[in-house]
């Protein structure tokens, strides 16, 4: 099915040009050459029929003012002529509005597409990816004009399609894609601007017409997602062949013009693995690459460099039982004073903090490891020096009218010991080392913060002008710099393990990791256990390589798309920070013993797509500028439209800023959310359909619509929610400004006012959800005209059961039966439940386990709910589940499910379940689903308890 | 797997051109009289040369493409000013940088299968005699640049690199020439498919590699013309017959030839390399050793050199039992001691097998170092097990004097 979505998806997006222009305009040469458009998220493969998009010749963009958005035109050759093109230009004219604004042609860069080859198919699924010539590159047409790169050549093509070894199914035309990127200025007026630019194709001209619509929105300046790239001076060296600092910031500014942060400074090398206390330089040049960071907002996180020394470090191991088998697992780390043979630190501690007791008997029993370690003395040393800087270039800047804040290194500064690096995939040894290391790394961030608070000072004088300049006190500056200290992420790449016992970092697991809500919590709990409520969570993620599609991923052979919505997953699921292990990969890897490298064979750096062995492009989103004489990289599709997604991101973010000004929650931000973008994606993945396309560009469109409502009239959509089969919508709006939704009248609303004193009225409304797709059209208008309007999907049916009726679908097993292990059902019982601030009446069935006997070897007890006729699919949003517990003592519950296809149940949820009303929420997109169109047959709910017991399951909400 | 790796490696000619208007020229040249080159700086004749082809001309970007730099080089760029090139109109301009992000020795490595660039391959070395390259010096005082080859690269681990060892040359301001002598007959063979399907056996070399001392400001080279010079003299393959249980006798000249310094290090810290032919530092006065000279550096550097799979591939450690050893002898002379020798042992993958820590070595006399194999193969650590081992480091530390440390004889004594 994803094959569709390069070849032949038109999406509504297009729908609209492609009335515009007759089949006569955009052919040439008497049917030689198709001259079409497209957006820029999809890839158009340079040996692949598109005839049917011919028509499309409008090249349409929307953006918002102080963001890029790109356009691509395509020259598509017709392999029945095969005419060459000697070469081609395009030029671009001035826009114009209906009320005269210029849209200037110098907002415009434009770019020749160069195709890099993909020789095999990474990815295991069946999304219809084929090998073949992909475009990536993006060389500037003047140089592409320069180097002779403007042209369409049969014969060159052919010729690399031997080199390669490539062989098309069958005769294809030829498509040159050209990348035109617009700049919008902040300053532009808002409107839809039309022209026309020309393409000359061998003396023919080719007029192309051209519609942008800029919102009424400006994107701020700067990323609020965090990022650890991987820009490796070796890497670059390879490419470039210069490893200059120069050649590297070149490197460096072009992914901060991306909103990307490069993993660390440049001082930091490779791997940041860097003794930069060595000599005076090498520190000297790190404090002045810090402070040029904490002075442009571009920057938003670095990892400090760190060495290494060697330790003595002892563990302890307990045995436990795993499916009746003794397991040995790690319980304790510890070090041991050298001179007085005392413990001195260890990672599991008491509730307070300090020290465990290690017996004596536990000594004698401890496993010691001589093993490299972080330095933390040095590490103290660099963070010390960091807090001294930012303060002196304060002070220093205070006769600087330019700088208006004080200098805050701080707030920038984060971990990546990439000695653990993947630390699961590696024995025990690599345990003991990371968890060590990880939670070594926060007491010396606590003591660091303690001799911060006690030696930073200024004298009095530099006091008062301190405050004078920044209009902050110096003690509140201190404090700042403090907390920032005591609250430095470091990060520790791999996925959750019992076995890491360090209490305290961020862990940084695959994407795939992070697929509902359920999997994000157990890494936001973790965080927030070591660090406190107080502290704001910081999830970050990762890829590498895998997953492949349709997870999002940034690898040649998948659909741009899929890193576009990469900014859009990230924000659903509050990822406040993602790491890429590379941008420069300039290798070409050789796979061997299973998953190790021989990077040794020399390769094309525009031309090769597979570099590590396992993922085309990953690891490689810049292209070498040498080779066309450009000092610095050349920009991949990829790239940009990683970018793209970040600033969509940056632009969720700044509307739920804007909400919470109206006191909306996260949780109610996240119900408006995932109404306009919840199709694009199932978890994770990416939910490829026919539509995609102009699904997105839709999503978008309702961002704009939402942002400029909430920005511009202060009318905000503050949640949805699902209340049995009926839609609950809240909106609000600035007192005079009438709201109507669905044609109807308000059902309540009341004023209040906001954190700025303003005030508002907020409105409820009920809509019925009894379509396959639902909407809701909000009007809002004062007592002269219509403000503004916005029209949103909301999903499809929504199914409501109260749980009396679920008493018909329970069984003990799959062959419908019920037997004595459940003593009875009652469905006769009504139990109160809280909601939103009312009482409901839950109508629930009641089911009694028997009980199992102390001596059962089993220690759970189940039942089924058959739930075949609720249509459960991949499709689905969610079901929701009421679960009333009567037991004083929490017992642990497992939800499984199985399909038609797959009978054997596997696990969607596990929860621990209190006394009173527990609420469990299964996410269709976590779910592994063998064929698309399975359906969820049974649930099983399986209590961890030998005991009788008894728990009630009230309201179910299907939501599609 | 590494061995079928390098036992087959396919080399194909053909060429692929991807811009539209190739701007690359043909650098080969042929059947062109050769009849005298330089050793180093210093005239000498050789009349078995007869031909030549041109490796890189130095002329454009693409080229340029067939190199890679390595250890924090500097830059490598295109020159185009003609004060700078000897043949046609570009030369490739070097600059060594004094100030890296890392200090690692600087080095260029230049393929010899450049097929994905411009479908030419010269890793055949069966009619190779010599490397030459024309350099411009910019320096005003007298430099060195090392020449080597290397036979297998795995930049992924260093260690595991199969290589020569480096040859330095003295470099004057100005033009020279810089040729190496190619002893072919010691390459590693390997079996490659030739252009008429057929598999053969050659020596064969991956990349030609081009090492750089830092100094206090940046050195700058000019290189042009890189050339293989050939011979129709067949080749005598040694036959590297091994006697029972012996790794190396460092008795012929290939064997020292053929190990490695550690490229981690800045290129001043290499040790020098010699096969030491005076009898009185072999271990029983017969064949020869190896000489390893430790440059001066007072601060105490660990430095040294990799024996690796062109000896160790062809030594299963499992035919050997725990009560075994595996043995090798250090010698140091009064006049230029070294205090301890240091070994360690690998496995392909760059796991630590063992570390011996630091041998005191007594100066003036042949010391015999015995590792058992039980204790390899069984150790404290999961990775201990010697029948993996496919490196072998010996080092010592460099003091303020030149220390001077010979090694012989590394084999295996069996218990019985």
């Amino acid at each position: 099915m994803l094959r569709r979505i390069v070849g032949t998806s038109l999406g509504l997006i297009f729908a609209f040009s492609a009335v515009s222009c007759t089949a006569k305009n955009n052919e040439t040469k008497e049917g030689a050459f198709n001259v079409w458009t497209t957006s820029s998220t999809e890839k158009i493969l340079q040996q692949q029929d598109y005839n049917e998009r011919y028509d499309n010749v409008k090249l349409d963009i929307s953006a918002f003012k102080n963001e890029r958005e790109a356009g691509q035109i395509i020259i598509s050759a017709n392999k029945d002529k095969k005419l060459d093109v000697s070469e081609y230009h395009l030029t671009l004219n001035d826009l114009q509005d209906d009320s005269g604004n210029v849209l200037s042609k110098t907002t415009w860069s434009v770019y020749n597409q160069k195709y890099t080859f993909v020789p095999k198919i990474c990815e295991n699924t069946l999304s219809g990816l084929d090998i073949g010539w992909y475009p990536d590159a993006l060389l500037p047409m003047d140089t592409a004009v320069d180097y002779g790169e403007n042209c369409i050549d049969w014969g060159t093509v052919e010729t690399a399609n031997q080199a390669k070894g490539y062989k098309q199914s069958e005769d294809t035309n030829i498509n040159q894609g050209i990348w035109v990127e617009l700049n919008v200025p902040k300053d532009a007026v808002a409107g839809i601007y039309t022209g026309t630019f020309t393409l000359n194709i061998d003396g023919e001209n080719h007029s192309i017409p051209v519609k942008v619509e800029i919102y009424n929105y400006a994107l701020g300046d700067y990323t609020h997602l965090k990022s650890s790239i991987g820009l490796m001076p070796r890497h670059i060296g390879l490419g470039e062949l210069d490893t200059t600092k120069e050649m590297y910031k070149a490197y460096e500014n072009v992914l901060l013009d991306h909103r990307l942060n490069p993993q660390g400074l440049p001082t930091g090398g490779d791997l940041m693995e860097v003794d930069i206390t060595k000599t005076d330089e090498l520190m000297e040049s790190f404090l002045q690459e810090a402070v040029e960071a904490a002075m442009d907002g571009r920057w938003l996180s670095f990892n400090i460099p760190y060495s290494r020394t060697t330790k003595n470090l002892y563990y302890l191991v307990d045995t436990v039982m795993q499916n009746e088998k003794p397991l040995e697992v790690l319980s304790q780390i510890y070090t041991v004073d050298s001179e007085t043979d005392e413990v001195d630190f260890t990672v599991v501690r008491n509730d307070d903090g300090t020290y465990a007791e290690i017996s004596q008997e536990q000594r004698n029993s401890a496993v010691r490891l001589r093993e490299s370690v972080v330095d933390f003395d040095k590490y103290q040393q660099i963070l010390l020096a960091l807090a001294d800087r930012g303060l002196k270039e304060s002070i220093k800047n205070i006769s600087n009218d330019s700088v208006s804040e004080p200098v805050d290194i701080m707030k920038l500064v984060g971990t990546y010991f990439i000695m653990f690096d993947e630390f699961n995939q590696s024995g025990r040894e690599t345990f003991v080392v990371a968890g060590y290391c990880q939670e070594k790394a926060y007491w010396v961030n606590q003591e660091t913060a303690d001799i911060i608070q006690d030696t930073l000072t200024l004298s009095a004088e530099e006091r008062i002008a301190f405050a004078n300049k920044y209009g902050i006190s110096f003690d509140d500056y201190k404090a700042k710099i403090v907390k920032e200290c005591r609250e430095i992420r470091n990060k520790i790449v791999g996925s959750y393990d019992e076995e890491m016992l360090a209490s305290h970092g961020v862990y940084v697991p695959l994407i795939r990791h992070l697929n509902d809500p359920n999997q994000r919590a157990v890494y936001e709990n973790y965080e927030l256990n070591g660090y406190g409520e107080s502290v704001e969570s910081e999830l970050w993620t990762y890829i590498c390589n895998h997953p492949n599609t349709p997870y999002t991923t940034l690898q040649t052979d998948d659909f741009l798309i899929s890193s576009r919505i990469y900014g859009w997953l990230l924000y659903e699921a509050n990822i406040a920070g993602h790491l890429e292990w590379s941008s420069v990969y300039n290798w070409k890897g050789v796979l061997y013993d299973g998953w190790k490298t021989i990077p040794d064979i020399l390769m094309d750096n525009y031309y090769d797509a597979l570099r590590w062995p396992t993922a085309n492009g990953e690891g490689s989103l810049l292209y070498p500028g040498r080779e066309y004489g450009i000092y610095g990289p050349i920009a991949s599709m990829r790239l940009k439209s990683y970018c793209d997604g970040i600033e969509d991101y940056d632009l969720l973010y700044e509307l739920e800023e804007k909400y919470k000004e109206r006191g909306v929650s996260g949780e109610s931000f996240d119900n408006i959310y995932k109404l306009f973008y919840g199709e694009l994606r199932n978890g994770m993945k990416i939910n490829y359909t026919d539509t995609i396309l102009s699904d997105f560009q839709n999503a978008r469109d309702t961002l704009a619509q939402l942002l400029v409502n909430a920005y511009e009239y202060g009318v905000v959509l503050e949640d949805y929610k699902v209340q049995k089969d009926k839609g609950i919508v809240t909106v609000s709006a600035p007192s005079g400004v009438e709201i109507v939704c669905n044609d109807k009248q308000t059902v309540s609303s009341f004023g209040e006012t906001d954190a700025n004193g303003n005030t508002y009225v907020r409105y409820k409304f009920e809509i019925e959800l009894n379509s396959t797709e639902n909407v809701i059209k909000l009007v809002a208008k004062n007592s002269q005209e219509t403000l503004c309007t916005l029209e949103m999907g909301v999903g499809g049916k929504a199914i409501s059961l109260n749980g009396a009726q679920l008493k018909e679908y329970i069984y003990t097993s799959t062959s419908d039966e019920l037997d004595d292990s459940i003593l009875s059902i009652d469905n006769s019982l009504t139990i109160e439940r809280e909601s939103d601030g009312e009482t409901l009446q839950e109508t629930v069935s009641t089911i009694t386990y028997k009980g199992l006997g102390t001596d059962s070897e089993v220690d759970y007890q189940r039942m089924l709910v058959k739930v075949s006729e609720w249509g459960f699919n991949s499709d689905t949003e969610s079901i929701q589940l009421y679960v009333y517990y009567d037991g004083e003592e929490s017992v642990n519950l497992e939800v499984l499910y199985n399909t038609e296809n797959k009978r054997i149940f596997d696990i969607s949820n596990s929860c621990t379940l209190k006394q009173g009303w527990n609420e469990i929420t299964i996410y269709g997109g976590s779910l592994n689903f063998a064929k698309e169109t399975d359906i969820i047959k049974y649930l099983a709910f399986s209590v961890k308890t030998k005991a009788e017991c008894t728990i009630s399951l009230g309201s179910v909400i299907v939501r599609g | 797997m590494k061995k079928i790796l390098i036992g087959l490696i396919c080399i194909t000619f053909l060429f692929g051109i991807f811009g539209c208007k190739s701007k690359e020229t043909s650098p080969e040249k042929s059947a062109t009289n050769f009849s005298h080159i330089y050793m180093g700086n210093t005239l000498i004749e050789d009349d078995d040369a007869l031909t030549y082809s041109i490796v890189n001309p130095y002329e454009t970007q693409l080229q340029l493409s067939t190199m890679q730099i390595w250890g924090y080089l500097g830059k490598a760029e295109l020159n185009q000013d003609n004060s700078f090139v000897k043949s046609g109109k570009g030369s490739l301009k070097i600059e060594v940088e004094s100030n890296p992000f890392v200090y690692e020795a600087p080095c260029v490595y230049q393929a010899l299968n450049q097929t994905p660039i411009n479908g030419k391959a010269h890793n055949d070395f069966t009619e190779v005699t010599h490397i030459s390259v024309d350099v411009y010096s910019a320096e005003t005082q007298t430099t060195r640049i090392g020449v080597g080859l290397v036979y297998f690269w795995n930049s992924n681990d260093r260690n595991n690199t199969s290589q020569s060892t480096t040859t330095w040359i003295d470099v004057q301001p100005g033009w020279n020439k810089i040729v190496y002598t190619v002893n072919r007959e010691s390459i590693i063979q390997t079996d490659i498919i030739a252009e008429d399907g057929t598999t053969i056996r050659v020596p064969y070399v991956q990349y030609i590699s081009f090492w750089f001392e830092r100094g206090e400001a940046d050195k700058v080279y000019y290189f042009d013309d890189l050339k293989l010079h050939k011979t129709g003299t067949p080749m005598t393959v040694i036959d590297d017959v091994r006697e029972k249980d012996e790794i190396c006798t460092f008795d012929q000249g290939w064997q020292v030839t053929s190990l490695q310094c550690f490229p981690w290090l800045s290129t001043d810290l290499f040790p020098t390399l010699e096969l030491n032919t005076d009898l009185q530092y072999t271990q029983y006065n017969r064949g020869g050793s190896l000489k390893m000279t430790l440059p001066v550096e007072a601060g105490g550097r660990y430095t040294g050199v990799n024996i690796t799979d062109a000896y160790l591939d062809k030594m299963d450690f499992t035919q050997y039992s725990d009560d075994d050893y595996l043995c090798f002898n250090f010698y140091t002379p009064i006049e230029n001691p070294v205090d301890f020798a240091v070994v360690q042992l690998f496995t392909s993958s760059n796991e630590n097998i063992f570390f011996s820590r630091d041998y005191p070595i007594v100066a003036g006399k042949w010391m015999t170092v015995r590792l058992s194999i039980g204790e390899l193969r069984n150790g404290p650590t999961p990775q201990t097990n010697i029948d993996n081992c496919q490196i072998m480091q010996v080092a010592s530390y460099t003091k303020a004097t030149v220390g001077i440390l010979y090694v012989d004889n590394i084999r295996v004594e069996t218990a019985g």
